[in-house]
Formats: structure tokens, C-alpha cells, sequence
């Protein structure tokens, strides 16, 4: 229990602790009411006389520099006025003269409020050097008392705050608020879905707490920005953008038919956002780009087709955008672009279509002199890229020539022709080709043979076994002039024959094509009416004797391939033991027509190779052969040429880069390395179906050994063949065994 | 119900499963596509980056033959009871 002396001890020292507080909150009330400074190196004005000393001009009084001064051998003045701060209550001038440190003096009221827009001040070297301001007169606000050297000075604004500052991001004209605190704007992020921005100029407005008005910094790069106040830094702000699109890349007219290449060149947020993708949407349809670059600046292009037009078209296309992050993708599109098509022209040529880009002329066969012919069926297919456009075109009225013209007459366009023409006394004769047209008129001579000079030649196809083949090309050619024509053509129908209208007089090639057969060649004057070849017999070659020593290999190695795509048909051999003649190949496509061919004659072998466009032909077929001491040993491969857009998340795309990484040696694996994994693979699946499902009967395992051989042979290409031998040799071997088991289980 | 109606219904179930996984696995293509080109999956650095980029090739395959192998399993169970 407390004393009364304690109790009163205690009461004072209480009383003594509430004192001390009170006096300490009065201390600093001051400094709590007082107001916010703000500082201003620069006047906004400047001016001088032109009393001042060599190398002590009056530019150093106000050059920033503390350092340096202004000195005048007379009275040199430098007046400066500066820009009264709203709600600012009053100002210091901050001063150096002579060599002591900067100190201030108070802008005396007269000066402050003479002028309600500035403060007007002036600077002077003399005897001495000082500052005044002015409020009708001049006003001494400091005199230096001795020495005349005037270094610098800068303004002091007392500021009070009275309202609350605001500030509002505004993106495509919507505004959205920030929070602001201080006269120093602290920009807090706005929402991430404010950051979306593609090609438009976003402002961030803001207000200080003093209520001055809105400021508007541009933001349309994606650049650092400085957010000023009165010439103060205040910060620099990294805007906090998405993605901006720096441009977009495309021609804006072109023709239909034409491939076209589309750009864009975006910067997006890197560290936000880890990827990115961009799909070009035109015509409705979604064209995936392709992306290079790195960091936060990227680059997607595509080339598409153009479609095909009947008039002059407006397209509207964009790039859809897709950034992705931790909680998912984001899309926004690029700005709109059009792009006008103009519609091509591909007819007989008229005075108003008239740059002729294909002439027909005809002539006899046999007395080579020109003639006038009906064009009885021109079917046409054109393109100056990928999408094609038919001409259909027919004339019963003999013409000494046709010509087409194309329209713009400055671009090359790729072309199948398929021309069935006659003439009076001439029995009808079909031309097949493609074409590369330019304005560099190219000139066709046709040929017809009369009825009185030709012979209906048909050619039976048979194979080994006497039965008929259907679907065999053909084609009979004569070299007139010095260049190889093709007189005949066509395809064997249901019954194996077709007839061809020759000269017995000359001496005629025909070639004979169908797939898996060897090509078969027959050069000799055709002076019966019929004649029987078969295919497949051993006339043609004698294939044992000079494969010894022979090993070869064609590239690509794919069953199948892209079409719109250019390949590099490779075919390489190599001799140890005859010396080659001559060794080469032919690529045909499925109507007989040769594509490209290649050849060489370095006697151990080599390699050629052919970078050839699969375009829109549905096969190819190479004839590789080689010659030793004059006979030749050919063999055939063929390619299936399919349209696989679309395939890029499928199982072929696996295989695709499967096989690219093999080829570059992926974990040092082979072919022979790929096809020891796929015969484990093929022997583990079979053991386990065994042991563990009990599947004893022999039909059934060697069924499905051979149904895995089949898929990994022809489905996806990666068991090697077998040099020389047919392709999918191993599936026609595991084919052959599984029907001889089969036979065994039902017959015996 | 009796057999016959369970395996026609539970044929629909298998259909509307099939519909719902083909749906469903499209919302990982972008995610593939944007995995392949940050992999660089056209020419990878190395073996592990060629092994990563193969399995990314494999996810819509495998993830489509589960979904058709799931809705044949639905079918063949019913029916093989």
C-alpha cells in the first residue's frame, strides 16, 4: 500500500510525463503544418546585358553549375524570372556568391505578390554581387558586401497541400483511377486487363495533391517514360504495358492465286507473360505464324494463298495475338489492315488482254509445213502461287494459231495444259505439259499427221502373268528438228491397250509407265497395228549380273510427301566393282509426264541430287538406273503426294521430327540403331501378349508380328530396307509368312 | 433396365465422352504450340531438349487415343457382360 508521500510522488511524475508531451507536440506542430518544398534549379526565363568578362559570362550564373560564375568588369545584370507554382505561399531563393556555400533568403512579400504569375529577379556583378527582386522598384534581397563573382541560383517553393491528388489511366479513351499519395505521383499498376494496347497512343493523366491540372505523358512505345513536375523528376516509370505492335508488313494489292507474305512485329511483355504466339486471320480462315526473334521483341510471318476473286476485292485481315502466363492465355488482336486483290486473266488473247504469254502454231508431222487446226478441248489449270484457277476453253473454227495472254501481263504463272486440237484430214492428237509463263511469249508448235500418212499403233499392256493393266501411261515421241517431240499419249484403259496415231515412216520412242513396274522404253519404227508389251519381264535388264558390287540409296526416304513443297530427290551409288557408264534417274509424275531428271557419269558412283516441287502432282515416281557397258539396271520408287496442312498436333508430326532428329544423330542412334530398338519393341510386345494374355496359337503371333512390322514399315517409315530390294520389303516378307501360316491353319 | 437398353445407353455415354475429350483436348493445343516454338523444337540444342520436344509431339496423340480407347472400353464392357 502506497504512502501519501508516494501517492503525491507518483501523481507528479504523471503530470511531469503529460507536460514533456505536450510541449514535445507543440515542438513539432510546426513541423507538421508546414508546408512541402518543392525546388526549381532553372528560372523559366533568362536574360542579360552585355557587360560581363571574358570567359565570366553571364551563362554561368545559371548554368546549373555551382562551380562556376559570372563575373562583369562593369555592372553586369542577369534578370530571371520565375513561374509562380500555384498554391505555393511563398518562396526562397536559393543563392552562391564569392566562394561561400549556398544559402537562402526569403523572396520578401512585395516581390512575391507584385506579379501573380512570377517572381521577378535579377542578378548583378559589380564592385560587389548580389540579388534583388522587384516590386515596382528593385529590391535588395542579399548584397555579396565585396567581390563580384555570381555563381548560381535556384528557387524554393513553400507548397501546402490542400486537396487530394488524383490520377487516372487512360487507354482508347477509357479512364481508370490510380492511386496517388504526396505531390510525388506514386503510380500503382492499374488492372493487368487495362494493359492491352496494339497500335493506339495511351495517356497516363494525373494530378497533384495541390490540384494542379491534369498532366499527359504519351505512351505509344514501349519505352521507359520520365514523369515530370515543374522540370523535377518525380520517377521513372516503366510502362507497364502488354504488348505493343510496332508494325505490320504486307502488300496491299496483290493478284488472287499469288502467295503472299504477311508480317508482324510485336513487343510484348517478356517477363509478364513467358509465351507468345500469333495466328493470321484472314478471309476467316486461321493461318499459324511463324515466330523468330528473342526477348521481348518478336517476329511473326506467314505466306498464305490468296483466294480466288471473280472482281476486285477487299479483304480485312489481322493478327490475333496469344500471350500466356501462369493463369492461362490471353488473346488480342492487332490492328485491322485491307488488302486489296485484284482478280487475274488468263484467255485468248484480245486487244484488250494482249500480252501473249503462250502461242500454238501447227504443223505437219511429216512435210513440216504449218497448218490451221480446231481446238477442240484446252483445259487449263493457272497460278501465281498455290490456289489455281481453270480455263476451259474450246474452238471447232481451224486457226493457224492460238494465243493466251495473261493479265498482269509483268508476273509468271505456273500452268498445266491438257490440249486435244485436229484439222481436216488430221485425226485428233491430246498434249499434256506444264508450263512457266512469262511475258517472254513462249511459242508451241503442235504436230497433226495426216490420215493418209499415219497408222493406228495400239499397244497391249501385260504383265508377267498375261493379264491386262489398266492404267499405264504412255507416250510416244519422235525427235523432229532436233527436239523431242511428244506425238502420242495417254493412259491404258480397262483392257490394257490404247492406240496411238503414228508414222510407220519414223522412228518413234514409246515409254512405258506403271508403278511398281520398271519405266519400259521401245524405240523403233511402229509399222504394225498392234503391238504386246510386258511389263515386269526380265527383257528389259539383267538386273543379277550388274548389281554386283552396286550399292545405293534414294533420298527422301518418306512413303509420302507434303505437296506445295520442294524436296531434294537425291539418289547416290556407289560401284566397287563395274566401272558405271552412266547412272542418273527420272522423276514422273501420275500422268507419265517428266518432272526432272539427272545424270552423271563418274565411274565409281557419286551422288546427284534435285530440288523439285511437289506443287499439286499426286505421285511421283523416280526411274534411278545405272549403265554398265551399255545395259541399263533401273528400279522404281514412287511417292504419294498428300495435303497434310492441318497435321501439326498429329502423330505424323511426331514421326516428322522423330526422324529429323534421328538423321542428326539423336543419343547417337542409327538406322541400324532404330532398327535393333524397333525389333525389342516388336519382341516385347509379342512375348508379352504370350505370357501374359496366353495367346499360344502360332497364326495369331506371327499376325501380330506382322501387323507391327506393317505399322512401323509403311505407317511410319522407320524399319530400313534392305538394299536393291522392293520397298516394305520386311512387311512383304512378314506378309508372305503370315498367309503361309494362315494356310497351314486352315488347310492342314 | 435391361441389357439391351444398357448397351444402347451406355453406347451414348461412350459418344457423349468422345465429344466431351475432343473438346476438351483442344484447349492443350495452344499450350503445345506455344512449348514448341520456346523449345525451339526445329532445330533443338540437345538430345534432352529433341526428347522433350517428342514428348510434347506425343501429348495430343496420346491424349486422343486414351480418349477413344476410354470411350471404346465403356461400349465393349457392356457388351461383353
Amino acid at each position: 500500500m502506497k504512502t501519501k508521500r508516494q501517492y503525491n510522488q507518483l501523481r507528479q511524475t504523471k503530470w511531469l510525463m503529460v507536460m514533456i508531451m505536450l510541449i514535445g507536440f507543440l515542438a513539432i506542430l510546426p513541423l507538421v503544418s508546414a508546408g512541402t518544398y518543392i525546388y526549381q534549379e532553372n528560372a523559366n526565363s533568362t536574360g542579360c546585358n552585355a557587360d560581363w568578362a571574358g570567359g565570366y559570362e553571364c551563362v554561368k550564373t545559371y548554368d546549373e553549375s555551382w562551380t562556376t560564375f559570372g563575373a562583369s568588369a562593369g555592372t553586369g545584370y542577369v534578370y530571371e524570372n520565375y513561374t509562380k507554382i500555384p498554391t505555393a505561399t511563398y518562396a526562397i531563393l536559393q543563392m552562391k556568391i564569392n566562394a561561400s556555400a549556398a544559402f537562402n533568403r526569403t523572396i520578401p512579400n512585395t516581390c512575391y505578390n507584385y506579379d501573380a504569375t512570377k517572381i521577378i529577379i535579377r542578378g548583378y556583378s559589380a564592385t560587389n554581387c548580389g540579388y534583388e527582386c522587384y516590386n515596382g522598384g528593385w529590391v535588395t534581397i542579399q548584397d555579396s558586401g565585396g567581390g563580384n563573382n555570381l555563381y548560381e541560383d535556384a528557387m524554393i517553393w513553400n507548397m501546402t497541400a490542400n486537396s487530394t491528388a488524383s490520377c487516372n489511366f487512360t487507354y482508347n479513351g477509357v479512364n481508370n483511377a490510380l492511386s496517388c499519395s504526396t505531390y510525388n505521383i506514386t503510380i500503382t499498376a492499374p488492372p493487368s486487363s487495362s494493359y492491352g494496347i496494339l497500335g493506339a497512343t495511351n495517356y497516363l493523366n494525373y494530378t497533384d495533391n495541390f490540384g494542379i491540372t491534369n498532366y499527359s505523358v504519351a505512351f505509344t512505345q514501349a519505352i521507359p517514360r520520365t514523369l515530370l513536375f515543374y522540370n523535377q523528376t518525380i520517377l521513372t516509370w516503366n510502362w507497364g504495358y502488354i504488348l505493343f505492335e510496332n508494325s505490320q508488313t504486307f502488300n496491299a494489292i496483290v493478284y488472287e492465286t499469288s502467295n503472299e507474305n504477311f508480317n508482324l512485329n510485336i513487343t510484348y511483355n517478356s517477363s509478364a507473360y513467358t509465351g507468345i504466339t500469333a495466328n493470321l486471320i484472314y478471309n476467316g480462315t486461321s493461318y499459324a505464324g511463324t515466330s523468330s526473334g528473342t526477348g521481348s521483341t518478336r517476329n511473326f510471318s506467314r505466306t498464305i494463298p490468296i483466294p480466288s476473286i471473280s472482281i476486285q476485292t477487299n479483304k480485312s485481315f489481322y493478327w490475333n495475338i496469344g500471350l500466356t502466363n501462369a493463369t492461362g492465355t490471353f488473346y488480342y488482336n492487332s490492328t485491322f489492315k485491307n488488302q486489296t486483290i485484284n482478280p487475274i486473266s488468263f484467255e485468248l488473247c484480245t486487244p484488250a488482254l494482249n500480252k501473249t504469254y503462250i502461242n500454238f502454231t501447227f504443223k505437219d508431222e511429216s512435210t513440216g509445213n504449218y497448218l490451221n487446226a480446231s481446238m477442240d478441248l484446252a483445259t487449263w489449270t493457272y497460278s501465281m502461287g498455290t490456289a489455281t484457277k481453270s480455263l476451259i476453253i474450246s474452238n471447232s473454227s481451224e486457226n493457224s494459231y492460238y494465243a493466251f495472254c495473261f493479265s498482269p501481263s509483268d508476273k509468271t504463272i505456273t500452268s498445266t495444259l491438257t490440249f486435244q486440237y485436229a484439222s481436216t484430214g488430221y485425226p485428233q492428237r491430246k498434249y499434256i505439259n506444264y508450263f512457266t509463263l512469262t511475258n517472254g511469249t513462249t511459242n508451241k508448235t503442235l504436230y497433226l499427221l495426216s490420215s493418209t500418212d499415219g497408222l493406228y499403233v495400239t499397244f497391249q499392256l501385260i504383265n508377267a502373268a498375261d493379264q491386262s493393266l489398266a492404267g499405264v501411261n504412255v507416250n510416244a515421241t519422235r525427235e523432229i528438228l532436233g527436239t523431242t517431240e511428244v506425238l502420242g499419249l495417254g493412259t491404258t484403259g480397262a483392257d490394257g491397250g490404247i492406240t496411238l496415231w503414228l508414222n510407220p515412216d519414223y522412228v518413234h520412242t514409246a515409254s512405258f509407265f506403271l508403278f511398281p513396274y520398271p519405266l519400259y522404253q521401245v524405240t523403233q519404227a511402229f509399222t504394225q497395228a498392234s503391238y504386246t508389251i510386258t511389263l515386269g519381264s526380265a527383257g528389259t535388264a539383267n538386273v543379277s549380273d550388274y548389281t554386283k558390287g552396286i550399292s545405293y540409296s534414294v533420298k527422301p526416304t518418306d512413303s509420302w510427301l507434303n505437296n506445295g513443297t520442294a524436296y531434294s530427290f537425291n539418289f547416290t551409288i556407289s560401284s566397287t566393282y563395274w566401272g558405271l557408264d552412266s547412272y542418273g534417274f527420272n522423276i514422273t509424275n501420275e500422268n507419265g509426264i517428266l518432272i526432272a531428271s539427272n545424270s552423271d557419269t563418274a565411274s565409281g558412283g557419286g551422288t546427284i541430287n534435285s530440288l523439285i516441287n511437289t506443287e499439286g502432282n499426286q505421285t511421283f515416281y523416280m526411274t534411278y538406273y545405272w549403265i554398265v557397258n551399255g545395259t541399263i539396271t533401273q528400279a522404281t520408287r514412287s511417292w504419294q503426294i498428300l495435303d497434310l496442312s492441318g497435321s501439326s498436333f498429329s502423330i505424323n508430326n511426331f514421326l516428322t521430327d522423330f526422324k529429323a532428329y534421328i538423321a542428326t544423330g539423336f543419343f547417337g542412334l542409327d538406322n541400324f540403331g532404330l532398327g535393333i530398338i524397333i525389333f525389342v519393341i516388336i519382341l516385347v510386345v509379342t512375348g508379352t501378349l504370350k505370357l501374359k494374355h496366353g495367346i499360344t496359337d502360332e497364326a495369331t503371333l506371327i499376325g501380330v508380328i506382322f501387323s507391327l512390322v506393317a505399322l512401323f514399315d509403311v505407317g511410319f517409315s522407320l524399319i530400313p530396307n534392305p538394299i536393291g530390294a522392293v520397298p516394305h520389303f520386311p512387311t512383304i516378307v512378314m506378309a508372305l509368312v503370315f498367309m503361309g501360316f494362315l494356310y497351314k491353319e486352315v488347310f492342314t | 433396365m435391361n441389357s439391351k437398353g444398357a448397351v444402347g445407353f451406355m453406347i451414348l455415354m461412350a459418344i457423349v465422352y468422345f465429344i466431351a475429350g475432343m473438346i476438351i483436348y483442344q484447349f492443350v493445343k495452344p499450350d503445345i504450340a506455344t512449348a514448341r516454338i520456346d523449345m525451339n523444337c526445329t532445330a533443338p540444342a540437345s538430345w534432352g531438349d529433341m526428347t522433350i520436344c517428342l514428348i510434347f509431339d506425343g501429348i495430343i496423340p496420346y491424349m486422343v487415343i486414351g480418349i477413344l480407347a476410354s470411350a471404346g472400353s465403356i461400349v465393349t464392357s457392356e457388351v461383353i457382360k
